[in-house]
Formats: C-alpha cells, sequence, structure tokens
C-alpha cells in the first residue's frame, strides 16, 4: 500500500492496535506458548506438548490421515526440523494462486495488496485492501509478478475483478450485532480472461479452503507467500511458529516486518491455508507508544524493519469459511459462493494397519485418549449444509465422557457445539445426556447412526419437531363429530362460538349441573363443584390466613404456547419473568395469535383455569382461576413459559427441556404442561431432574392417542386425566397406569375468540383443561404446607412424592362404570386434599425406586416411534386403517417398523396390492413401553 | 504494628493440595502453616501471569512474618462443582498438568459428587483447628473476646463462611442424598462429631453449626449468602456473576434475587442464640453482601427492612471494589446494543460503560472502576454505613478496576433474564425483538492480564476514596442521630487466596505492612486526581493522614468487632 499519506497511516496504525489489542488478550496464553517453543527449539519437550490446549493437538492429528496416532505423533513432532519435500512442492504450487492486488482509485493505480484465489473465479485479500464494491471494480489481479527459476522476471497476467459477479466484505472493524463482522477479508469474483492473450485464469491454481479446525497447532511452522510492498513474489522460509489461536485470528510469530496484507498464511505440517494476513503487532510500551528494537520509541520515518514485530496476525480461515456461509449475497452470486465451499475429497482417515495402531495408539494416547484411536465416518460438509441438533446419551464410562468433550469437534464433522444438559443432576443418567449442534446436509437419521458408532456415544436422536397430542385447528384436527372439538364451533382458524345451549342440552341430568341451569355463573364453573373447591376466600379462618400468607412465596411456571392479552388473563400472569425458548427472545408472547391471524393460544386456555379473571368485557363470562380471589385477583401470578412453536407442534425438543431446565433453575415450586409427545432420552432427565429437586410437574394424560404421552408417562411426574360432568372419563382422554389423578376436562369453560375477535368463552375439551385444576391444587397444597414441608422432608423429591400420595388419599371415586385404575385412583377433591396428613415416606418410595433404568433403545426404534407418532395424528383425522408409506424413513427405521409389525414386509408389499390395516395407537402404546 | 483483613484464606491453598480421607488431619501443623508452592517449571518464567493467582498469598507462616499481631477472617469457601469443569482456560489450569500440587481426588470427589460442601467446610476448619492446637493461631470469639482482641502477638482469627453452599449437607450435586462421613478419631471436635451426614435444612444447620462452634470456643462471625456459582442443590440467592475464567452453565447466575430458603437462612442468621445451660444468649451471624447479585442485595435490604433493621446486626462487604456509580447512575450506563440473550443457560449479556475515577498521576491516562455488578454502588456503600458496618476493599486488582486501555475497552457481564428485567425493563422489552447471537464455538476465554499501573496501590486508593466520599455527600446518621464518618466503616478484605490476582507490592500477606507507606504516599494523589475526575467533598481535609491509614489497615476492623459485635 501507498506509504505515509495520513490517511493510509492511520489504518495501519489502526490495524495494530487490534492487533495489539488481540495480543494482549491472550497474552497470558502466548507467553507460555513462546516458552515452550523456546523449549521445543531447543529439544526439551515435543512440539506436541507445546499447546496449553490439547484438544487442538487431537484435532491436528486427524488431519495426518492413514497414519496410526503414534505414527502421526511423530511425524507432527518431526515437522520442524524435518519437512516433506511433498509438502514444500504442495506449498510452492500453490503460491502460484497467489497474487498482487493492484488496487485502483479514480485517480489511477492507488497502491498494492497481496490477494489469493480461493475458487477458480474468487480471491480473498483483506476489507482493508478492498473495501467496497467500487475500489474493486478499479483494480486487477496481477498474476506472475515473480521472478522464474533464473532469477528472471516472468510476464504478468493481470485479471479485472468482476464484483457485481460476486462480493462480500466483512469490515476491519467489528460491528456491534453483526457477528459477520470485523474479520477484514474480501471475496470477490475475477474475470476468466486476463489482459495477454490467451491468458486465461485457470491457469493458476486455487487454495481449497478447509472450515475445519485442526491444520495447525500451537508451535508449528507456517509460512507466508505475499508481495510485500507490491514486490515480487516471496516466500518467507524462517522457522515462524504459530503461537496461539482465538476464535477469529491466529497469532504467529514474526521478527521482520509484517507480512503484506491479504497473504495466504500456510501451515507447513498440512499444507493448508490457516489464515488470511492482515497486520502485524509491534511491541508497545505503557503508554502505547510503539517500540524500535533498540528499545526507543519509534520516531516518524523510521523503517518497517526498524520496528520491535513482535507477532503477526491472521484471521482464521474456520471463521472466514463459516462467515462465508452465512453471508447474505445479492442475487445470482450463490453459485460463485457455492465454487468456494464445496468440499475437498478427503479419504477417509483409517489406519493401514488398524489393529496395530489401535494398540499403540491406547499406549500413547493412554491418558488423553483410553478408547483408543476413534472411528470416523464420512464426512458430510456440503454446500447445502444447515444446522442439525441431536441428543445424545454418552457412555457409562466416564473417561469415555470426558474423552468426548476433548475429541467431539475432532471426530463429529462440521461439529459446532456439545453441551451436557444436566451437569449438576443427582441421575448418573441424566448426567450423560448432551446435546450436538453440527453442520450437516446429511440425513438426520443417517448421522445418527454414524455417530452412534462412536465409543463415546451410547445413543444419539435427531432433536425434529414433534407433533404434540393436541389437536390445534388448522392442525389436522379431528372431524368426527362425537369428538370433542365440535367443528360447528370450533373453526379452522381457531375461533369459535358458544355452545352454552348444546353444553346444557348433554349435561342437564348429571348432578353438578342440574340444581344449577337457572344460574349461569355457577353453571359455568361446575368444574370447581367437581373438584370441591369454594376458593380460599371460603376456606375455614386458618387455612384462609396460611394460604393468604403464603401463596405468595410460590413460584407457579406453565410451560405452554406462551400467552395472549386476551383480558381473562392478562393481568394475572408475572410478565416480569416470562420467557421464550422458541424464538430465542426474552417475552413469551405467543405470536400466532394478532388480528388477522386469529388463533386462540392453548397457554391462555390451560392458564385461564388457574388464574382466569372475571372480565366485563367477555360476553357471557365465567368461570375463573382456582388460584384467584373473590375480586379475581390472583393469589399467585402464573409465570408463561413459551416452549412450543403452536399447540399442535413441538419445535425442537431441546426448547422444552431448556424451559424445564430454567424453571427448576429458579427455584419453581409447581410446574404444570398440558402437552406432550413421544417418549425421548432428554424428556425423561428433565423430568428425573425436576423430581430430584422437589418441583412438582403436573402434565397431561395426552389425548386421543389412547397411551400416557411424554412427559406424563414419566414416574416423576404428576399424570391428569380428563372427566365430565357425569363424573366419567372423557373419551379422548389417554389412560393407563401411569395416570394419578382425573380432574374436570370435558366441556370445561374457557377463553377463545369469535370470528370477529371479540373475547368469548366456550365449553371446550381435553386432558389440557384437567391438568390445570391439579396444578392448581398442587399450589394450595404446597402453600399450605410450606413450612412443615421443610421439616418433614430433608430430601426434595420427597415433596413431589407427598403430593401424589396425598392426593391419592383425598380422592373421590370415579363414576361406578368407570375402568378401575388407568384414569388415575380417582377424581381430585381440592377441600379434601388440604385436610389429609403429610405421610411418612422412605426411600422406597421414590418413584424410580422401582423404575428400571432408562433405556433409549434401538436407533431405528426411536425413529420408526418419531415417525409413527407425527404421522399418527393425520390418520386419525382419515382413514385410521389406512396403511403407511415409508418415505422419508431410512432402512433401518423400516426395517425396525417391519418388525415390529408396523409395516407390511417389504417383501409381501412386492407380492400383493393389498394393504393389511394396523392398530396403531396399540402399536404406540408397544413402543412407548419399549424406548423409555 | 497491627493489622486487621476482613476477608483472607489462610489454609485453603492447604487444603486443596492434599485431600486426606480422615478426620481430624494427621498433618503436622508446621506443615500447614507453608507456602504452598507450585512444582512447575512454567511458574518459573510466568511471572506477571494467571500463575499469580496460584502463588502463595497468606499462609500462616506468610501472616507471622508481619511486625506485629495480625487480626482477621479465616473464611473458609469450600470448592465449587463448577471449578472442578475442565472448561475455559481457568478450568484446564485448576485440572490439568499445570497444577501439580493440587490433589486430583479433592477435585474428582466435588466432580463427581462424592461429598458434601459441608463435609469440605469441616474439613478445612478442621486444619485450622489443628494450627490453634499447636498455638499457631488464636481464634476470636464472642465468648473469650478479650483476651485475643487483646494480644499483642500472633495470629487472631474469627471464622467466616463465604459461600452458603457451604451450608449443604447433601452429596454434592444430589440433593437430599446423604453424605458418607469421613472415618475418624476421638477429636472432641462437636461440629464433626454432630455432623451424621443427613441432609438437613441450610437454616437449621446454620443454628446446629454456631451452636457447635460455641461449645469447642469458635465462633462464625459472617456468612457470605452466596459465592460465583449458581448452586441449584440448594438455591439460596441469584448470585453476581463474576468469573470470567469459568464458561461452565453454573457460573451464570440464575433466579431473581433471594430464595424463599435463602430468606429463611438470613432470618436464621440474624435471629442466632447460643444455648448456654438453659440460658440463651444472642449470637447471631452477619451476612456478607459479596457475590450476591444487585436484586439479592436489593432484597436483603428489604428484608432486613421488614424485620426492623434498627435492631439488626449491620451490613458486611467484605471483599469488594465499587462501581463508582449509583444504581441510577449505573443503568444509564448502559451501552446501547450490548443486551443480548444468550443460551445453556439462559442469560443476558451487556456492558455497562465505566466509570472514570481520576487519572494516573504522571501516567496521564484514566483509570476506571469496575463496573459490574459484583461491586459495589453508591446505594449499598449507603446502606451498609446507615447499618454501621463495615467495608472491605479487595486487593484483587480485577476488583478494584481497570486502565482505561484499548485492549480492556468493555467487558460484558450476565445476568439472569429476570434479574435483567427488574434493572432494565426497557432495554429487556427491546432485545426479546432480537434473533438470538449465534454462539460462539469455543468458550470465549477472555483473560485479563492487568498493566503495571493497574497493580499500583492507586487502584485501592480509588476504591477506598470513593466510599469515603459516598459516604459524607449522603451525610449518614446512626439511630441515635449522631453523624457516621466513613473512614470508621472501611478496611481492608485482601481475599488472599481467594484466588486473586493481587496489587503490586502487596502480592501477599507478609507484605500488607506496605500499604502503610503506599497509602501514605498516594491516597493524597489519589485525591487529586479523583476530584478533578468526580469532584465531591475534601474527604482528606482536616485527617491525620498517618492515624487514617492505620485505621484503614487495623483499627477500624477491630473497633468494629469490639463494638459492633461481641
Amino acid at each position: 500500500m501507498k506509504k505515509n499519506s495520513p490517511q493510509n497511516e492511520g489504518l495501519r496504525n489502526r490495524l495494530a492496535e487490534i492487533g495489539i489489542a488481540n495480543y494482549a488478550r491472550y497474552a497470558a496464553e502466548i507467553n507460555i506458548t513462546k516458552a515452550n517453543i523456546q523449549l521445543n527449539r531447543e529439544g526439551k519437550i515435543p512440539l506436541t506438548a507445546v499447546a496449553i490446549d490439547g484438544s487442538k493437538v487431537s484435532n491436528r492429528m486427524s488431519k495426518e490421515e492413514g497414519f496410526s496416532m503414534a505414527d502421526a505423533l511423530e511425524r507432527v513432532n518431526g515437522i520442524p526440523n524435518f519437512q516433506d519435500v511433498s509438502i514444500v512442492g504442495r506449498v510452492l504450487r500453490l503460491s502460484r494462486s497467489v497474487c498482487r492486488v493492484l488496487i485502483g482509485s479514480a485517480q489511477g493505480n492507488s497502491g498494492f495488496g497481496t490477494g489469493f484465489m480461493i475458487a477458480p473465479r474468487v480471491m480473498m485479500t483483506n476489507n482493508h485492501v478492498l473495501p467496497d464494491m467500487s475500489t474493486a471494480a478499479r483494480s486487477y489481479a496481477q498474476f506472475n509478478y515473480e521472478l522464474n527459476d533464473e532469477g528472471r522476471a516472468m510476464e504478468p497476467v493481470s485479471f479485472k475483478l468482476m464484483p457485481n459477479e460476486l462480493f462480500f466484505t466483512s469490515s476491519l472493524e467489528r460491528r456491534s450485532g453483526d457477528d459477520l463482522s470485523g474479520l477484514d477479508f474480501t471475496i470477490v469474483a475475477v474475470e476468466e480472461v486476463g489482459d495477454q492473450d490467451k491468458s486465461r485464469l485457470q491457469k493458476f491454481d486455487f487454495v481449497r479452503l478447509d472450515g475445519s479446525l485442526g491444520k495447525i497447532i500451537d508451535g508449528e511452522t507456517c509460512v507466508v507467500i505475499q508481495h510485500p510492498k507490491g514486490d515480487y513474489k516471496k516466500i518467507v522460509l524462517k522457522d515462524i511458529r504459530m503461537i496461539t489461536a482465538n476464535e477469529d485470528v491466529l497469532i504467529y510469530e514474526s521478527d521482520t516486518q509484517p507480512g503484506s496484507s491479504g497473504s495466504p498464511v500456510f501451515g507447513m505440517g498440512t499444507a493448508q491455508v490457516v489464515a488470511l494476513h492482515h497486520t502485524g503487532v509491534p511491541r508497545t510500551d505503557a503508554q502505547g507508544n510503539w517500540l524500535r528494537k533498540d528499545g526507543g520509541p519509534v520516531q516518524p520515518g523510521d523503517p518497517d524493519d526498524a520496528i520491535d514485530w513482535i507477532g503477526n496476525e491472521g484471521i482464521r480461515i474456520s471463521r472466514i469459511v463459516d462467515a462465508i456461509r452465512r453471508a447474505s449475497l445479492a442475487d445470482g452470486m450463490d453459485k460463485l459462493r457455492e465454487s468456494i465451499l464445496v468440499p475437498e475429497k478427503r479419504s477417509s482417515r483409517v489406519s493401514k494397519d488398524p489393529e496395530h495402531s489401535t494398540v499403540i495408539a491406547r499406549s500413547v494416547f493412554d491418558e488423553m485418549n483410553p478408547a483408543g484411536k476413534p472411528q470416523s465416518f464420512t464426512p458430510t460438509t456440503m454446500p447445502h449444509a444447515s444446522i442439525l441438533k441431536f441428543e445424545l446419551l454418552l457412555s457409562k464410562d466416564r473417561r469415555l465422557r470426558d474423552a468426548w468433550r476433548e475429541k467431539a469437534a475432532e471426530v463429529v464433522p462440521g461439529f459446532i457445539s456439545t453441551t451436557q444438559l444436566f451437569p449438576n443432576s443427582t441421575d448418573p443418567f441424566a448426567r450423560r445426556v448432551h446435546y450436538l449442534v453440527l453442520m450437516s446436509d446429511g440425513q438426520p437419521w443417517k448421522l445418527a447412526a454414524e455417530i452412534e458408532t462412536l465409543p463415546y456415544v451410547e445413543a444419539c436422536t435427531p432433536d425434529l419437531p414433534s407433533a404434540t397430542d393436541v389437536f390445534g385447528p388448522g392442525d389436522d384436527a379431528p372431524r368426527r363429530t362425537e369428538e370433542g372439538f365440535l367443528p360447528d364451533v370450533i373453526y379452522d382458524d381457531g375461533t369459535a362460538e358458544p355452545n352454552e345451549d348444546r353444553f346444557i342440552k348433554d349435561w342437564q341430568n348429571e348432578d353438578v349441573i342440574k340444581s344449577k341451569l337457572t344460574e349461569k355463573s355457577a353453571l359455568r364453573n361446575w368444574n370447581w363443584r367437581m373438584v370441591n373447591w369454594d376458593g380460599v376466600w371460603n376456606a375455614p379462618g386458618p387455612l384462609r390466613t396460611t394460604l393468604t400468607k403464603n401463596l405468595a412465596r410460590i413460584r407457579f411456571v406453565q410451560l405452554d404456547t406462551g400467552y395472549t392479552r386476551h383480558s381473562k388473563i392478562k393481568d394475572n400472569l408475572d410478565l416480569d419473568k416470562d420467557l421464550n425458548f422458541v424464538d430465542g427472545g426474552a417475552d413469551a408472547f405467543d405470536p400466532k395469535h394478532g388480528f388477522g391471524f386469529k388463533h386462540p393460544g392453548h397457554g391462555t386456555r390451560t392458564g385461564s383455569l388457574t388464574i382466569g379473571r372475571p372480565s366485563k368485557t367477555i360476553r357471557d363470562d365465567g368461570n375463573q382461576g382456582l388460584l384467584t380471589n373473590e375480586n379475581g385477583d390472583p393469589f399467585v401470578k402464573l409465570i408463561p413459559y413459551r416452549v412450543a412453536e403452536r399447540v399442535a407442534l413441538l419445535g425442537n425438543g431441546k426448547d422444552m427441556v431448556d424451559g424445564a431446565r430454567t424453571a427448576i433453575d429458579s427455584g419453581t415450586d409447581v410446574i404444570f404442561m398440558c402437552m406432550g409427545s413421544h417418549p425421548r432420552p432428554m424428556i425423561n432427565a428433565v423430568v428425573r431432574e425436576a423430581y430430584e429437586r422437589g418441583v412438582i410437574w403436573v402434565c397431561a394424560a395426552g389425548n386421543e392417542v389412547e397411551t400416557v404421552v411424554a412427559p406424563a408417562m414419566y414416574p416423576g411426574t404428576i399424570a391428569v386425566a380428563a372427566i365430565n360432568p357425569s363424573r366419567r372419563p372423557w373419551h379422548g382422554s389417554s389412560n393407563g397406569p401411569q395416570v394419578d389423578i382425573a380432574a374436570p376436562g370435558e366441556d370445561v369453560y374457557v377463553p377463545f375468540w369469535d370470528k370477529n375477535n371479540n373475547e368469548i368463552m366456550v365449553y371446550g375439551n381435553g386432558t389440557s383443561y384437567a391438568t390445570p385444576h391439579v396444578a392448581a391444587a398442587a399450589v394450595l397444597w404446597k402453600a399450605l404446607h410450606y413450612d412443615a414441608l421443610r421439616t418433614k422432608y430433608t430430601k426434595p423429591w420427597q415433596i413431589v412424592e407427598a403430593f401424589r400420595r396425598c392426593l391419592i388419599a383425598s380422592k373421590q371415586d370415579h363414576h361406578k362404570d368407570t375402568k378401575k385404575d388407568i384414569y388415575g385412583k380417582g377424581i381430585l377433591d381440592i377441600s379434601k386434599l388440604l385436610n389429609v396428613a403429610l405421610p411418612r415416606l422412605e426411600d422406597k418410595d421414590h418413584a424410580y425406586a422401582k423404575e428400571p433404568p432408562p433405556d433409549p433403545g434401538d436407533l431405528g426404534i426411536r425413529e420408526g416411534l418419531h415417525y409413527l407418532w407425527n404421522t399418527f395424528k393425520r390418520k386419525l383425522t382419515k382413514d385410521p386403517t389406512e396403511s403407511m408409506a415409508t418415505v422419508g424413513l431410512t432402512d433401518r427405521g423400516a426395517a425396525a417398523l417391519e418388525a415390529l409389525g408396523a409395516l407390511p414386509s417389504r417383501k409381501a408389499m412386492e407380492s400383493t396390492t393389498s394393504r393389511v390395516p394396523i392398530d396403531q395407537a396399540k402399536l404406540l402404546r408397544e413402543m412407548f413401553n419399549t424406548v423409555r | 504494628m497491627s493489622t486487621f483483613d476482613l476477608h483472607m484464606h489462610p489454609v485453603f491453598k492447604r487444603a486443596i493440595c492434599q485431600f486426606e480421607d480422615e478426620y481430624p488431619t494427621k498433618r503436622d501443623a508446621g506443615e500447614l502453616a507453608k507456602h504452598f508452592d507450585l512444582a512447575h517449571d512454567l511458574a518459573e518464567w510466568a511471572d506477571e501471569n494467571i500463575f499469580h493467582i496460584l502463588e502463595s498469598q497468606c499462609c500462616v507462616d506468610q501472616l507471622t512474618s508481619q511486625k506485629g499481631p495480625v487480626f482477621g477472617v479465616a473464611a473458609i469457601s469450600p470448592i465449587e462443582r463448577f471449578f472442578t469443569h475442565r472448561s475455559g482456560v481457568f478450568g484446564k489450569l485448576l485440572n490439568g498438568s499445570f497444577t501439580d500440587p493440587f490433589d486430583k481426588t479433592y477435585m474428582n470427589r466435588i466432580r463427581e459428587g462424592e461429598i458434601s460442601y459441608y463435609q469440605l467446610y469441616l474439613k478445612e476448619l478442621g486444619l485450622y483447628r489443628k494450627l490453634q492446637e499447636d498455638d499457631r493461631i488464636r481464634w476470636i470469639t464472642r465468648k473469650d473476646n478479650k483476651k485475643a482482641l487483646g494480644a499483642t502477638d500472633k495470629i487472631n482469627v474469627v471464622l467466616g463462611m463465604e459461600g452458603g453452599h457451604a451450608l449443604c449437607r447433601s452429596l454434592i450435586g444430589r440433593p437430599g442424598t446423604k453424605d458418607t462421613k469421613a472415618k475418624t478419631t476421638a477429636d472432641g471436635h462437636t461440629a464433626w462429631d454432630k455432623f451424621t451426614g443427613e441432609p438437613m435444612h441450610p437454616a437449621d444447620g446454620l443454628k446446629e453449626l454456631q451452636q457447635s462452634l460455641w461449645n469447642d470456643g469458635i465462633d462464625l462471625f459472617y456468612l457470605t449468602l452466596t459465592h460465583l456459582s449458581h448452586i441449584g442443590d440448594q438455591f439460596l440467592a441469584t448470585h453476581a456473576y463474576g468469573m470470567k475464567m469459568l464458561d461452565t452453565p453454573e457460573s451464570y447466575p440464575q433466579g431473581n434475587g433471594i430464595s424463599e430458603m435463602g430468606k429463611e437462612v438470613v432470618r436464621t442468621a440474624y435471629t442466632l442464640n447460643w444455648k448456654e445451660g438453659t440460658k440463651a444468649v444472642n449470637a447471631p451471624v452477619m451476612i456478607d453482601m459479596k457475590h450476591m447479585g444487585l436484586k439479592s442485595r436489593q432484597d436483603l435490604y428489604r428484608l432486613r427492612a421488614d424485620m426492623g433493621d434498627k435492631k439488626l446486626p449491620p451490613l458486611l462487604a467484605t471483599h469488594m471494589g465499587v462501581t463508582g456509580y449509583s444504581v441510577a447512575g449505573w443503568k444509564a450506563a448502559l451501552i446501547g446494543n450490548t443486551p443480548r440473550v444468550k443460551e445453556d443457560p439462559r442469560n443476558v449479556g451487556f456492558t455497562i460503560k465505566r466509570q472514570d475515577a481520576g487519572e494516573w498521576g504522571v501516567l496521564n491516562k484514566k483509570f476506571n472502576f469496575n463496573a459490574w455488578s459484583i461491586n459495589l454502588m453508591d446505594d449499598d456503600i449507603v446502606k451498609i454505613l446507615e447499618s454501621g458496618g463495615l467495608i472491605g476493599i479487595s486487593l484483587d486488582v480485577r476488583i478494584l478496576g481497570w486502565q482505561d486501555a484499548l485492549h480492556k475497552d468493555d467487558i460484558e457481564e450476565f445476568m439472569s433474564p429476570e434479574d435483567f428485567r427488574c434493572h432494565f425493563p426497557q432495554e429487556y422489552a427491546r432485545i426479546f425483538h432480537k434473533p438470538l447471537g449465534v454462539e460462539s464455538m469455543t468458550a470465549e476465554e477472555d483473560w485479563f492480564k492487568p498493566a503495571k499501573e493497574e497493580r499500583h496501590p492507586l487502584a485501592l486508593c480509588f476504591n477506598i476514596l470513593h466510599v469515603a466520599s459516598v459516604g459524607m455527600i449522603a451525610g449518614i446518621k446512626d439511630a441515635a442521630g449522631d453523624s457516621i464518618d466513613p473512614w470508621d466503616h472501611i478496611c481492608i478484605g485482601s481475599d488472599f487466596d481467594g484466588l486473586i490476582d493481587p496489587l503490586k507490592n502487596v502480592r501477599d500477606a507478609g507484605q500488607v505492612g506496605e500499604l502503610r507507606p503506599l497509602l501514605m504516599r498516594w491516597l493524597p494523589e489519589a485525591e487529586k486526581a479523583y476530584r478533578k475526575e468526580l469532584a465531591g467533598p475534601e474527604v482528606l481535609a482536616g485527617q491525620d493522614l498517618s492515624a487514617l491509614v492505620e485505621k484503614l489497615l487495623h483499627t477500624n476492623g477491630r473497633e468494629f468487632l469490639r463494638t459492633k459485635w461481641i
């Protein structure tokens, strides 16, 4: 670049400032590494001992393809002194791709930089070389500006830059909120034909960018190929060592003037480009003055090589590749971008002598890698890759789990992160649960199968969106008129019409209804009478006093779709504490509700049964929440957590797990959740976690799917079935031995909107409505016993178990026709619940005492279950005996379903067109028991 | 020449370099008094870096090397689980081969949840008892006060508990699960004998501990309610984010202030009685606000008001620095656009512009207070002074503040979403529209390496002056209507051996005496610079400087014990 213009001086200073800042930030690591490098130069420690962070070494080892760990170690350690000729040859070949950038301005050439080709038609340099499209459009890439082996200047060839075809730049300065900024690089398309006749760009090689980590380790040698100050192409053959790397930059040694802006930095171990050079780092004194090698401050006019350069800094290629991948480009630029991101064909990393190498690897790497060399599988970095998420159950062996943290980045292609979901859990099972995020274009279930082959991983399940058990409007709601949601009153867009007449007609002969036919408010809160609750204000004196005092101490969280501004609930929610786990923001507002897109929030209806208040604006209002006072004010506010995309769709399972984890960690007393899905290890684990921490988690047993859904199916929860005014089960209620109790869930009066967006109340069905009754009871029970619980029980889980015992001890009977013990032991009776004594509990009463250890089951079965579950709901609305197609299933999943009898055998399918009817509900029930 | 230190950890490093299964310790008192040596080649040349933290800072031998008698608080803080994860530079350092003298058994037991924090507390206490039995230290207690406070030789310590997690008697990470008590030989240590391994509510546990200590002639002076991590097993209060060197889920604050359980612990601590025969003697334990999140501190004031704070023991801030802001000023200094939602666990990250404290004398560069909410706001200072409390200024350069240099611009801190919303409702509403930032692939290891200037005693002086200045501006009166002189309520709380990076010239307890000439020299300089920057009253005017320094280093602490505690 042009020297000495004040503008350039300013830029150089700013660059150096950034370099100094980075250097200072990592000074502690740099000092250690530098000292280690010195020890390595003196032969005192091996190269692989230089790095502070051992995981870098493992990443680097993985690049030594085809060598055993021991050999790889030896190779890497030998490199600084003995360099394979092939590597030098490769670097020289790649040096052809390096060009001189002639920076153009309106006045002509204004300076020089260095650049290099990263795809057949794309060049990369620094942002501070080509900051914008207009500069690029006036600039050239010039190749062959170098001396040949006879020392004569070669004929240079210049190519125009074509920013209109591809241009992306990341500024020098990091801009807040833009994580693609601050990387100081520019990529730009290059014209295919040069200024010399017939000179074609393809003559000059290009350097393939590798976005993975591990191309170089601390202490390894690197070389910079450059046009220093626009001079002939040079390669620095001094022993320059890489010092350290942070997320964005690599810092490497230098005692000479800094390299030219935009030069590639190659790792000499792998001959791969590891960084884009962008600045030197001068030594400074306490006042920030640059220092000369003689120790004095740098004076104006001092040459660059008088300056005491302590390091050089380059932008990491992995960061650049990530930025290129995520950059939003102008239309038509994608094709050239893809040409950069196409992966190099990599041979799979299989040792030449696997058996032998494994043995050696164990002895060499005993401590680092107890399992020996990890297996690997096909790399899957592809241009159309997207982010995929998996839940993992790691090995029972702690050493393998420890190794996973170190190794994951190395052995999982496209690796982004792995997180332990319950680092502080009581439960050895929960502590094995991790969450893996990676980038791939592979089929998730196939990737899971590959990941399961790793020794660290026992089970790997894709975390894909799953249906819930709740039928939301617009989500294939059942159409059978005898079903819960009557199509004549509830529409596809989720609006409804009042249906009180139908309600009266159906139930006028039942005890709980018939005496109140003329008293509308009592008619509408029949559920209060059913659970034998008359409000805190009507409770006997001492009980009322205790409840009034202690209810405010309770923390009460709902995991659902979030809240709406329906006047039934909005003032009784705790909107200082709500959180949103689906959309990433902070507010649990349910965006699916809004004018023009009417969709009543599921959370609004279920929440209203606990804290709903009377409202003058609601036509035919009634049925306030069980936890409100005579004026409708709440004794305890409800904290909504949004964990589900919409009523019928759980997004990633982790959103729900995150919501529950946060609730547990912030000291919640009662959680309730009125939706469920198929079983999966992390839901199992988070339920257990809540149980061990003494959080009462009340769950809906499930709707229409017959079998009890997760999380209600797990022993740690309180599972609730639904009954109707005749004390009989609602026919849609799931049932099974896991159900603890039943509560009103059929024709319960809940808030809706009508077609004109007016707030109304409608009688609706679901175990979703039964659940809030029991949650409210749990809140009252906990408040009543707040102080007694802490003296009576030392183990947090005993609180949950005591509540379950008290619930059952105080139950009222089901209608005599009800099948025994599958809709819970009876019906909730709140007044009696608040009158039973706390039970004595022993360790054998722990809900998991007799529970077999959790078993994720075979991957094929997990896939089949996910598939079956998500298709089952569709089937409910159509012909329930319809046979299923295998579209979207992997062979393994299909084979598992076939073995379980869920699919007709493929052989049979070929020979006959007849379709075998399958009882999917029965099958689901079986599979729920297989996968826990 | 005496000194007083409100917060130090004289046997901590000895405790963690050898895990003993048995109780009481079989180790020799002479060994327990010794320096802790980092036997690693790297430690030699790695001057001026993280190894400072691991150097021995206040072992008994170092304390003994002071010229006069030493008074202070021996704070015990069992290592929390999050220190044992191998993440972050620090995690790797503590759990890797760099720290040879650390006993891996110790870290493993904690990581795997094979012991309770309470047992670890008792074991470290056992080491002090060994030193006491060997006549190397003397306990200061309310039972036997005159002797100790009047001492003219020796190390005189009172017991502290840093972090309510030390009250948790369940296995670490396994709430409600019984701990297995280590093998015991008869020793007559009541607290140990009474400990059965059975889980106990922390408030009950505190009562039992204090009674047992009393029987044995020991006395718990204060409880720091939280420490550096979220303790899910026994959640007492939301902590203040304070550990950038470790990136584990527990580093990030959770919850929204003091929990119901925490409130009960505070109420119990403030109203504790000893039983002496049939007589009940009032024996409260003070609450130390260090490490409590801002919302937790505000909850504490509210709780005290509800209890009638006039009759409660005073507030303590045992090893803190100042933000230089009032709460309102601090909120106004939020740098727009910095708040962001963080996942795993859910948190809000944000950055506060740091308050200038003054220029560094001759260097002509600004010094800034550390704006993290782990430090005292002016409102906190006023509350403490009103209660007649005591503020110990830390000697940790990271707490004291920064030079306003390029590389230490604005450092992000974290809060639980609820706490953040409580302090910044509008900002909170704004960020919910923002998509989640992409999490960085590797934990950010923002290593703070102090510059020479930051190790300078001026950093300490600025913090001291700010407390005095706030106190004078507020013109605080005590319950009797007499003016409270803030100079009577400031002392040193070094936090030596609490994994700190200490000031230059006072790298360990042996050098605390050096603070006398340093404060004499630099307090007046600092006052000029401070007043030039922030105005305020002339806090040193009319003061006899050498008497003032004596108060800061010694008499304030002792007087506080004598008048407010005993």
